[in-house]
């Protein structure tokens, strides 16, 4: 036998050895990706298989375009379950998760079934500006997307985020910070959104500079579930603002006030989800109900406005339209009394018919 | 040896905590799979439970319970809800190998999973095993499953040689269609009796399966009740707690036992204002003036009107609030009190007490926005100590 194949032989016969004794078979060793990963249906050989920088770049991707999508009106968790086929691709099963993690009700599905059928995609492009990659998200007939660009281990995004499907509107917040946590100074990129066919959404369009004291450690940047709550705490927030018709035109029908454990707390109980739904068999199509917690005693309501829109969720996934529930903006008061964080505090809930 | 009980529980929304209780069996209750209570009683392993007897001897890997639980929801389910129109909310913050079984059934079955942060959605699941192992051996397990308003509750019997057995009857309360018992209760559960594969339904008198009995509900878990605290306010509840507060009943025994649960049409009544801060008509008040105020002292610690107040009324409800008009309404009790209705009692009462008095008046009940302001503390000059603000408010001529 010739030199080389004898030490190939021997090659062959270390690596069978060591195998052996190590008492295990030669398959590789997957990573956990269980923090990235769907609960459900993951396909986590293909996240395995991607390495953490890419993961953690494509994950950026799929919350900004989640985070985008969760503040469409039509497309909000609290009214909209969305139909999910298993993920196929690293991309997929990022998106997947952050639609989870963004609180919508998936449906898993083998074709593109039902009305809000997610699909999505990665797309490559060499443009002027340079290599370019184009992602989309779609929900029925909404569409979001975006290039974004490559710099060394990060990713910017290189355009605005365009939407179509819906009406214009300036309350998308794009949470881009997320993208000037990763670092590179001196980068900038444009921030804003536009609508497919051209149309201005009335949202500001700005360029971002990733300044000096922007980047953050990576254990330090803002966790996806974090910008996905944000997100939808935006909505609701915009949604507050957009004010309450005129009562004069309504008769009050009817009132209750839930009592939630504490300040804090985003669980109802049994009795209160009861008396939400006692409310909602009454609630007719042109009826309003109007949400109010107001219980804060530092006047910024950031604790019962997340009650409120706790409330104003339940009201409409008991299926109230979600345009006619809405939530009571709160005013300062002198009368405010300082409220201990484990104090019992009240939701009102009223309920208007139209005249 | 002592027998020995265990409850796990996932999606509750108020888990009690580990609490001993008396009687001759020990209960312990545990949270979704989290806690090992002692190698000798219960060992979870990566999403797989083994219980062990008093013995110590393995009796059977709850994933097999896990599987005949979530398959006969699931087929319950599918019988009473469209899967396709019908989305499930499940706690994220639950990893317990029964609640990842059950979406993943569900979710074959067609249902909509929606991982939620608190107890959202019309649909929301909660799942409690209650484990009883006897001193004989073995294991009694009862899994109580609710499902927005659908609640199943069935006994299980586990054998040292792993077997899983039907210890009764399914028993489901909240559906309105009679169910094809035939779909359930297949192997890997034996049937331990014929009468078990009965779908026994409970305290639904909307259901009427030709010969199938109904029961008064005993869903009841073993020990501590599951669900949470009563709490919801009512002008009869008030009454009750100033009643009851003569008999040295305290407003916790009311309002917040179990033992004392608020019947049906108090908690369907519409509730008064029980707000801290701002007030909750500012948009109904919009654009309008207010023209008068009158503040009705009350007695320290008392409820009573008197004549003086009466009189003050009366003059309001004749001479000044008019057709159109407004009346914003805040009871107050602010600063200590003995009564053990509290401050919030005494300030819904008042409030209370003064809308009667109006509404005998003839002052129309929706013309009349009530809010409370209670507190232990004074509210200072804003509001008095213990007393009703009556505002009335109009448009400007």
């Amino acid at each position: 036998m010739s030199g080389p194949h004898r030490r190939r032989r021997h090659l062959s016969l270390i690596v069978l050895l060591s195998s052996l004794a190590g008492g295990c078979a030669l398959e590789p060793v997957e990573r956990d990706v269980s923090s990235f990963a769907p609960l459900i249906g993951a396909d986590t050989r293909e996240l395995s298989n991607t390495s953490p920088e890419e993961i953690r770049r494509l994950r950026l991707v799929a919350t900004n375009l989640v985070a985008a999508l969760v503040q469409i009106p039509e497309a909000r968790p609290a009214v909209a379950t969305l139909q999910v086929r298993r993920p196929a691709s690293a991309f997929g099963n990022l998106v997947v998760r952050a639609l989870e993690d963004a609180g919508y009700g998936l449906q898993r599905v083998d074709a593109d079934q039902g009305r809000n059928n997610v699909t999505y995609s990665q797309r490559f492009a060499r443009t002027e500006s340079g290599p370019v990659e184009d992602f989309t998200l779609s929900v029925g007939r909404i569409a979001l997307s975006r290039e974004y660009t490559r710099q060394g281990d990060n990713i910017y995004p290189a355009s605005l985020m365009t939407l179509a499907g819906i009406n214009p509107t300036d309350d998308i917040d794009l949470h881009d910070a997320i993208f000037t946590e990763q670092g590179d100074i001196g980068t900038a990129y444009i921030s804003g959104t536009r609508m497919r066919d051209g149309a201005a959404t009335g949202a500001d369009v700005q360029t971002i500079d990733v300044r000096p004291d922007d980047p953050r450690p990576i254990e330090k940047r803002s966790a996806s579930e974090h910008v996905l709550a944000s997100a939808r705490r935006h909505y609701s927030e915009r949604a507050s603002m957009r004010g309450i018709p005129d009562l004069h035109r309504y008769t009050r029908q009817g009132r209750l006030v839930l009592l939630l454990d504490n300040a804090s707390t985003l669980y109802l109980g049994r009795e209160n989800k009861q008396l939400v739904r006692e409310l909602v068999k009454r609630v007719g199509k042109a009826d309003l109900v109007v949400v109010k917690a107001c219980h804060d005693a530092n006047g910024r309501n950031e604790g019962a406005n997340a009650q409120a829109v706790r409330v104003e969720e339940e009201v409409v996934a008991y299926g109230v339209a979600a345009d006619s529930v809405r939530i009571a903006p709160c005013a300062g008061a002198s009368y405010r009394h300082v409220m201990s964080d484990d104090r019992v505090t009240p939701v009102e809930v009223v309920h208007f018919r139209r005249d | 040896m002592q027998e020995v009980r265990l409850t796990m529980s996932s999606g509750f929304i108020r888990p009690g905590g580990v609490n001993a209780s008396s009687g001759p069996a020990r209960k312990i209750r545990i949270r979704a799979c989290a806690l090992t209570l002692g190698a000798a009683v219960l060992s979870l392993s990566s999403g797989c439970t083994m219980f062990k007897d008093t013995s110590g001897d393995a009796l059977a890997p709850g994933a097999t319970l896990d599987r005949i639980v979530s398959d006969d929801i699931a087929i319950i389910l599918e019988q009473v809800l469209e899967p396709r129109s019908t989305t499930v909310q499940i706690n994220r913050d639950r990893a317990d190998s029964f609640t990842e079984k059950l979406a993943a059934r569900l979710t074959d079955q067609g249902f909509g999973i929606q991982r939620v942060a608190a107890d959202q959605g019309a649909h929301y699941v909660e799942h409690q095993r209650d484990i009883v192992l006897p001193t004989s051996g073995g294991a009694r397990v009862t899994e109580r499953l609710t499902i927005g308003t659908i609640e199943t509750q069935r006994e299980f019997t586990i054998k040292r040689n792993g077997t899983v057995r039907s210890a009764g009857p399914l028993r489901i309360a909240g559906v309105r269609i009679p169910l094809d018992a035939k779909m359930l209760s297949k192997p890997p559960l034996q049937i331990a009796d014929p009468t078990h594969r009965v779908i026994e339904y409970v305290n639904d008198p909307a259901v009427e399966p030709a010969g199938e009995p109904v029961r008064e509900p005993s869903f009841k878990p073993v020990g501590e009740p599951a669900g949470p605290l009563e709490r919801i306010v009512t002008p009869a509840v008030v009454e009750r707690v100033a009643f009851d507060n003569r008999e040295g009943i305290d407003l916790q025994s009311l309002i917040g036992s179990q033992g004392n649960p608020l019947s049906e049409a108090d908690t369907t009544t519409e509730v008064n204002n029980l707000f801290y801060g701002t007030s909750a008509f500012e948009s109904e008040l919009d654009g309008l003036e207010r023209v008068e105020r009158q503040i009705i002292v009350f007695p320290n610690d008392s409820m009573q009107l008197g004549k003086a107040n009466k009189r003050l009324v009366a003059r309001l409800a004749r001479g000044s609030i008019q057709q159109d008009d407004r009346i914003s309404l805040v009871g107050c009790s602010t600063g200590y009190t003995s009564l053990s209705i509290g401050n919030e009692g005494l300030a819904i009462g008042r409030a209370q007490r003064v809308i009667e008095e109006l509404v005998d008046h003839d002052i129309p009940r929706q013309q009349i926005f009530d809010e409370g302001c209670w507190a232990p503390v004074s509210a200072g000059e804003d509001f008095p100590g213990r007393g009703v603000v009556i505002d009335i408010w109009r448009h400007p001529a």
